[in-house]
């Protein structure tokens, strides 16, 4: 029996995540979860998926691998609908930390197995990886327009023009602004609690171009 | 002249005018720094390292009490023991499985007056491998440091030793990359974990064992075990004696080579012997393991199942889901660096530094 004290985390994400687009042509990524012995999401931005893989580092294990270097890889060949019905054949120290930044490359990396079936276990926590992915991607996206929308009014209402000296503080500040949010995901299981936290941290930076809303 | 004898070595230490092709093979199977010596039975011991006195592998009886239920009946004799003397107790907290359940079977069975003298050695990479029994656990609750210590003054309480009462940790690659070996009768088909074994990489390199050295390797250790009366039965059973008759020893001088140690002022193994204690380290814990022999106990063919009744007893005191379904074994360290790398140990307290 499944227990959903974290929700709303399975419904949170799901479907966005679910059905990113395979890019032909893009490199694609994927982080295996040793335990699950199943990737467990693909994506092909790996400056999300290394924040993702050290965020969720003390609850699972999961290696960064670079899904196309696998002889066998055709785009579409797998996504975030079925990659639970695959695994990887390259093998791994399981008793040393993964390397966050080196993805593993090799052409036998992908095998097929079979879709889980009865394992509700694995998909309850697939859904919180799935949550996890949409906070992150909405924490670069909030950094990237608060970074824009700060360089656009110092131009304008600066006093003056050392963009070197506030460039700097801007992204001193958009530094701190992702190490918060981080830090949240990091400690906070409850998944409620999680965004409220973060909901508040950008509500701190009150910037009428951050009109996001976290769901 | 009195003789010593070898009770530890490290795999640095030539042996000397010994047979160096048996040598060789054995640390090819050394995936430690030690050299790995059996407790009892028959086998090649190159080094002529002794059993540590005191220390010998308990003869075989029945034994019903579960993991939970030793840990806590170790619980209660160490906390006799401590009160023969009023030091502080300091737990290394690697935050790591074996560790944690120490930590968790004084909060579970402590008074609070021993809790009081307990002091959690951390540091920041115990925090980040199990940051949940941190928050809900230990801080607020129980004092915590990042320090040095001088040993004389401090009972030390690590969770190494425990590694052996399990079965030996490789058996989780080999489930995944040959799962047919898993629950199969090996005396009756040896082939099929010779020829896993020879696939596999000597330990340090790129190079596979081999077929011949991984048969010398597999009766080396169906003989050893036959010669002190036991039958392994399949490849659990092959990898938990290996562990639990040919490991377990050198564990206990694991912390020796930590910054505190070689700091200390007057030091030598019998300090070491009676200040630093490792939890697993009892006859209880050891019967424990010998009457859970490839039953489903220990690992049930997949890699979540390992050591979960050690992951169950954490989870009774911190409700941590992932921790108990997800955590995998890492090599976890302790809480203080190694700075002296130790080369051996002698039966007259003499300890040998690199």
């Amino acid at each position: 029996m499944l227990d959903f004290e974290e929700l709303p985390y399975a419904e949170w994400g799901n479907e966005e995540v679910a059905e990113q687009p395979i890019y032909s042509g893009y490199a694609q990524y994927g982080l295996y979860s040793v335990i699950c012995d199943r990737f467990v999401i693909t994506y092909y931005d790996p400056s999300i998926l290394v924040p993702l893989s050290k965020i969720l580092s003390s609850r699972c294990r999961l290696d960064l691998c670079r899904l196309d270097t696998a002889s066998n890889y055709t785009p579409g060949l797998l996504d975030n609908n079925c990659c639970l019905g695959w695994t990887m054949n390259e093998k791994l120290s399981f008793t040393r930390f993964p390397d966050f930044n080196k993805p593993v490359t090799h052409p036998g990396l992908l095998i097929e197995k079979n879709m889980l079936t009865d394992d509700l276990l694995v998909s309850d926590r697939q859904s919180f990886i799935f949550a996890l992915h949409c906070v992150i991607k909405l924490e670069h996206h909030v950094n990237e327009l608060y970074k824009a929308s700060s360089v656009m009014q110092d131009l304008v209402f600066g006093d003056t023009l050392d963009l070197s000296k506030s460039t700097d503080y801007i992204y001193e500040a958009a530094k701190t602004l992702q190490d918060s949010i981080y830090r949240i995901l990091y400690t906070t299981h409850n998944f409620n609690e999680m965004t409220q936290k973060i909901q508040r941290i950008i509500d701190q930076y009150d910037n009428t171009e951050l009109t996001i809303r976290i769901k | 002249m009195t003789t010593q004898n070898l009770l530890y070595a490290s795999n640095k230490l030539k042996p000397k005018g010994l047979d160096i092709e048996l040598a060789t093979k054995w640390l090819m199977f050394n995936s430690s720094k030690h050299i790995q010596s059996p407790r009892v039975g028959v086998a090649p011991n190159p080094w002529n390292i002794k059993e540590i006195p005191g220390h010998a592998m308990p003869v075989f009886v029945p034994y019903a009490a579960s993991f939970s239920e030793t840990t806590d009946l170790q619980a209660i004799a160490l906390q006799k023991q401590f009160g023969d003397n009023d030091l502080p107790i300091v737990v290394f907290w690697s935050g790591g499985i074996d560790s944690t359940v120490a930590l968790a079977a004084m909060i579970k069975n402590f008074h609070t007056s021993m809790l009081d003298r307990v002091v959690v050695q951390m540091n920041e990479a115990s925090y980040f491998e199990n940051p949940v029994f941190f928050d809900k656990v230990i801080r607020n609750k129980i004092k915590y440091a990042s320090s040095s210590y001088e040993y004389t003054q401090y009972n030390i309480v690590h969770g190494k030793m425990a590694d052996p009462l399990w079965v030996r940790c490789e058996i989780v690659e080999f489930y995944k990359h040959y799962p047919e070996i898993i629950g199969k009768e090996i005396q009756r088909n040896p082939d099929i974990l010779i020829n896993a074994i020879a696939r596999e990489n000597c330990w340090g390199t790129n190079n596979p064992v081999g077929k011949e050295s991984a048969i010398w390797y597999y009766e080396t250790i169906i003989h050893n075990a036959k010669s002190a009366g036991y039958d392994i039965m399949d490849c659990e059973d092959f990898y938990w004696w290996w562990n639990f008759n040919f490991c377990f020893s050198h564990q206990k001088w694991d912390l020796l080579g930590y910054e505190d140690i070689t700091n200390s002022t007057v030091f030598n193994n019998k300090i070491y012997m009676e200040h630093v204690i490792s939890w697993f380290d009892s006859k209880e814990y050891q019967l424990w393991s010998m009457n859970n022999r490839s039953n489903g106990v220990k690992i049930k063919s997949t890699i979540r199942s390992y050591k979960m009744p050690a992951k169950e007893y954490i989870y009774d005191l911190d409700n941590n889901k992932w921790y108990r379904d997800y955590k995998t074994k890492t090599g976890s360290g302790l809480a203080n660096e190694k700075n002296k790398e130790v080369l051996a140990v002698y039966d007259n307290d003499e300890i040998i530094y690199a």
